[in-house]
């Protein structure tokens, strides 16, 4: 049984994602902010985290790298609105494995959840 | 002690020259540190600003230095009395030297070298006067310790040449020639009108009988002339717009000029003044310093031949041939011949003792008995002593007589005539400016026995016999005769007296132009700096439309243009801030867009695609009736999903054109640049 957790302050996407990917031998997990994702994460050390960067709190990139801190073998995928490298290369450089811009539609995120959690 | 003073403060002026130059070689640093003449702050209007009014502020400095360095000299008492002549040079070539100075300080940047190789440049006619007028003419005219004249002269002389050796090392150095030719050439313009002044200004100020007073007045009102041709020598207009940096250094330097001229021509009238008290003060201590000089000019005139006499004589009796002359001035000798006794005759000689005339007893007879000339001829003295002199007064011809009585070997009494004084010249010596015309010369023996005086007035009688009176001896060689000059106390300085008032009068009248002008120039500098001063305060609170208005086109203009077009600057960059500002909120906004429609997008094109894909695994197992349903639906959903990634085209359109603002509102910091493609 595999774990996915999803941070993200939209539970419209929350569900939809949800609804789409959670099958027998995948539990997800949602947490609607960045400390809610850390600290969810750091109980339940899933095997894939969908990051929004765009949080209340600390935002996604904050989070991930205080996730990372503790778990370093943990898989991100980020997705931001913000379409510059700059935001970007902060993405990657806090420890997301993969960055994708928004909208995000479905057969992305099947590929991202089908490569990772296969 | 004048006289030691002097050198002391000759000296003294030299090495404060030298700290002067070291000082301004230590300020032109710190202009360079401070980058006040840098050119390309130019298009920083308040750099610029605070540039122009520190230029202005600096160019006041000189002044200061010049100011101190008058009164010091003022109080000093530094008087040269017999280098008038020289005195005016080294004024022009000080003053020349000063303005070229001024020039390479506020026309270049690198100075150091450049002010090093003019300095040079005068250094050598200066040093040659400085030689000249020491060593040559001898500056210190009344002085006893001449060791230290000689002494302060050595010192005088070995810092002149180690500083002339110093020179000469940096300007090897130098290669920018042409430069250094341009700036003497503006140099020599400026001499050129000062010189030009003069000699309008000597015809004006003749009045002034000692010609020193005339040179230093010409001086000074030279001075005002070239004021007055630094006020009208505004350089043309286009030059403001092409090279404006550079001509407001000009007008700075002009207008520098002109505030020292005004001080140099004040302090030119002070040293009239000055040079006035030290003569009086120095005949009070020396006495006979003046008269000294007259007996000299008496007794040059003592001197002179019979051949000049008579050369001079043959233009009153032009109707006589040369034997006739000396017949006819002989005769007018022995009017008391008869008085004599055992006179045979009368020998007139030439100083080489060569007879010129004779005259026998029967030949003056004979010719004495003309009536007139009992009536124009009117003996000096009674009689002269065996062996004595004789004077007498010729009245026609002005003639003093001077004749020796001796007696040849046959115990004959001879009259040799010795010499003719013209008595014109003899008044005309006492007349000078420098001694009154009631003194008193005297002629004496060699027991000091008065023979002859030019006394005339009774009250001047009473007046030596007071006592109170300057008397000076001296001897005149070829006839061994002692000349005395005397003049009343009360009466000897009345010609000096008359030039100090003179030169009071002219001070008084120079100080009230100047103070005139130098009220009518703060008026000039009070209203624009007024003008600044409102402009500033308004700017300050917050009116970036204020303009400051001056029409006259001086620093001021300049000024006032510059903080113009920094308001004008800061008010387009408010201008430009604003539109920034603008356009940062349309971009925070595109970014808000961006985020805030991105996630329900993301959403309603994951839930179609969602029930789509639910819809295909229910279109399995339906009926055809269901099957149709259901196919339009999917392919409602597709036109969900297409407008929804239609939309999320547009929102990444935005997000590009905002990009770059966003990069730095990400980080955080305000936008500074926008990039429109």
């Amino acid at each position: 049984m595999k774990t996915l957790l999803i941070v993200d302050d939209e539970s419209s996407i929350r569900w939809i994602i949800k609804v789409a990917f959670e099958q027998e031998n995948i539990r997800i997990v949602e947490a609607s902010n960045g400390e809610e994702g850390v600290s969810v994460a750091l109980q339940l050390s899933p095997d894939l985290i969908i990051m929004d960067y765009k949080l209340p709190g600390i935002n996604g990139w904050e989070a991930t790298s205080k996730i990372k801190e503790k778990l370093p073998n943990s898989i991100v995928i980020g997705h931001t609105g913000y379409a510059n490298e700059e935001n970007k290369k902060q993405g990657f450089s806090s420890g997301c494995t993969e960055i994708l811009h928004k909208p995000v539609d479905l057969e992305e995120w099947e590929n991202v959840i089908s490569k990772y959690l296969a | 002690m004048i006289s030691f003073a002097f050198n002391l403060a000759m000296v003294l002026s030299g090495f404060i020259l030298f700290l002067l130059l070291h000082f301004s070689l230590v300020i032109i640093k710190q202009f360079n540190k401070f980058s006040v003449f840098d050119e390309s702050i130019e298009d920083n209007p308040t750099l610029a600003f605070k540039q122009k009014l520190s230029m202005f502020l600096i160019s006041l400095l000189p002044i200061f230095i010049l100011d101190v360095m008058i009164r010091l000299i003022s109080s000093t008492n530094i008087l040269p009395l017999n280098v008038y002549p020289f005195q005016g040079l080294l004024s022009l070539a000080y003053l020349f030297s000063i303005f070229t100075l001024i020039n390479f300080i506020f026309f270049e940047s690198a100075l150091t070298k450049k002010i090093m190789y003019i300095f040079a440049i005068f250094a050598v006619p200066l040093g040659f006067f400085w030689i000249k007028t020491n060593v040559l003419d001898g500056f210190f005219p009344i002085i006893n310790n001449y060791y230290l004249v000689f002494l302060l002269k050595a010192i005088w002389i070995v810092i002149g040449v180690f500083s002339l050796i110093i020179i000469y090392n940096k300007t090897k150095k130098i290669t920018d020639h042409e430069i250094i030719l341009a700036y003497f050439k503006s140099t020599l313009k400026f001499l050129l009108y000062f010189l030009l002044s003069n000699i309008i200004a000597l015809g004006t100020t003749t009045m002034l009988m000692d010609y020193y007073f005339v040179f230093s007045s010409a001086l000074s009102f030279g001075s005002l002339f070239f004021v007055f041709v630094m006020l009208t020598t505004d350089s043309n207009e286009e030059e403001y717009f092409d090279k404006p940096y550079k001509i407001i250094k000009q007008k700075i330097v002009s207008r520098m000029m002109i505030s020292i001229t005004i001080l140099i021509v004040i302090s030119l009238e002070l040293v009239n003044y000055a040079t006035i008290y030290i003569i009086q003060t120095e005949l009070r201590n020396t006495k006979s310093h003046f008269f000294v000089s007259i007996i000299n000019e008496i007794n040059k005139e003592f001197d002179q031949t019979y051949d000049e006499l008579y050369a001079s004589f043959s233009s009153y009796f032009n109707k006589y041939n040369a034997s006739d002359q000396l017949y006819y001035i002989g005769i007018t000798l022995f009017n008391d011949m008869r008085n004599i006794k055992d006179l045979e005759k009368v020998v007139i000689l030439s100083k080489e003792s060569t007879p010129l005339l004779e005259v026998t007893k029967e030949e003056v007879n004979f010719n004495y008995t003309t009536p007139e000339n009992i009536a124009i001829y009117k003996p000096y003295t009674d009689g002269a002593s065996k062996d004595g002199y004789r004077f007498s007064f010729n009245q026609p011809y002005n003639l003093i007589e001077i004749t020796k009585i001796i007696k040849d070997k046959n115990n004959n009494v001879a009259y040799y005539v010795i010499g003719f004084y013209k008595s014109i010249g003899l008044f005309s010596k006492i007349n000078q400016h420098v001694f009154n015309p009631e003194g008193e010369i005297l002629v004496l023996n060699n027991k000091y026995e008065k023979l002859y005086s030019t006394e005339t007035s009774e009250s001047l009688k009473s007046e030596l016999h007071k006592g109170s009176f300057f008397e000076v001896y001296g001897k005149n060689e070829l006839t061994r005769l002692n000349l005395l000059v005397r003049q009343p106390e009360k009466f000897a300085f009345s010609g000096i007296q008359k030039a100090q008032y003179n030169s009071f009068f002219f001070t008084i009248v120079a100080i009230i132009v100047f103070l005139i002008i130098a009220f009518a120039y703060m008026k000039t500098i009070e209203a624009p700096i007024k003008k600044l001063q409102k402009g500033a305060k308004a700017v300050g609170e917050g009116d970036l439309s204020y303009e400051i208005i001056i029409k006259e086109k001086n620093e001021f203009y300049e000024l006032a243009t510059a903080f113009n077009k920094m308001v004008s600057d800061l008010k387009k960059m408010q201008q430009d801030q604003l539109k920034q500002e603008q356009i940062l909120s349309v971009s925070r906004m595109g970014v808000a867009l961006n985020h805030e429609i991105n996630n329900p997008v993301a959403t309603i094109t994951m839930g179609a695609q969602l029930s789509n894909k639910i819809l295909k695994n229910i279109e399995k197992d339906a009926n055809e009736k269901t099957k149709s349903q259901l196919v339009t639906l999917e392919k409602t959903n597709e036109q969900i999903i297409n407008e929804s990634k239609r939309i999320s085209k547009i929102l990444k359109d935005i997000q590009e054109i905002t990009n770059p603002i966003i990069e730095d509102y990400v980080d955080g910091t305000k936008m500074v640049k926008v990039k429109f493609d």
